[in-house]
């Protein structure tokens, strides 16, 4: 919690119910990750073998 | 009284291609369940199903996977700057969807699709750990069919 969370009661209404209808930020920001497909092969650009998210180019750099 | 985390359950299949989908948890795989390969390897996949304990939700579960040889050494490939293990690793984590029933086990997935391995005839594993949890699937190595 922040300091803008604590109203006191004298304060202005407007103030009070933004604080009070607030979107709480104790939820999760970051969306639980159930599945994750990575792809790991040989770097077209540096030859090293890497993990990528993204497909990488299969072949012949694998096989000499 | 020293507190345990519940064991975290899962299975390795070994299959063509594989793909997690994030948003339901399945696995989407083609070609699964060979136990022998020629050389070099096609490409192929390593799928992880994981059974998440309703206790371990909503925490990051580090997954790796590493292809070890007939000795449980970690393989190694020749490349540009030298050898390299072949591993891959990531991190699950799985929520707690409104409606299910308290206790139940959460599923989460993990594919590993990897490119063409250069490997020397024999028995390899890829073995996995989830969360400190292992477990092993082995396959073959064997002389290309020709023809």
């Amino acid at each position: 919690m922040n300091d803008g969370d604590f109203y006191e009661d004298d304060e202005p209404l407007e103030k009070i119910q933004a604080i009070r209808r607030r979107v709480p930020d104790f939820v999760t920001r970051r969306p639980a990750s159930r599945g994750v497909t990575l792809y790991l092969g040989p770097s077209t650009a540096t030859g090293k073998w890497e993990q990528t998210a993204e497909p990488v180019t299969l072949g012949a750099a694998a096989c000499p | 009284m020293p507190l345990t985390k519940p064991k975290i359950a899962f299975k390795i299949i070994l299959c063509d291609a594989a793909q997690a989908d994030p948003s339901t948890g399945k696995m989407h795989m083609l070609g699964a369940g060979w136990t022998m390969m020629g050389t070099p390897t096609s490409p192929h996949a390593v799928a992880i199903m994981v059974q998440v304990p309703w206790d371990r939700a909503n925490e990051k579960l580090p997954v790796r996977i590493e292809l070890l040889d007939g000795d449980g050494k970690s393989v190694e490939i020749p490349g540009d700057g030298g050898s390299q293990p072949i591993h891959g690793e990531a991190e699950l984590e799985v929520g707690r969807p409104p409606g299910v029933a308290h206790g139940s086990l959460l599923s989460a997935v993990f594919a590993l699709n990897v490119a063409p391995l250069p490997l020397a005839l024999g028995r390899y594993e890829w073995r996995a750990s989830v969360a400190g949890d292992t477990a092993a699937e082995s396959f073959q190595v064997v002389v290309r069919q020709t023809g």
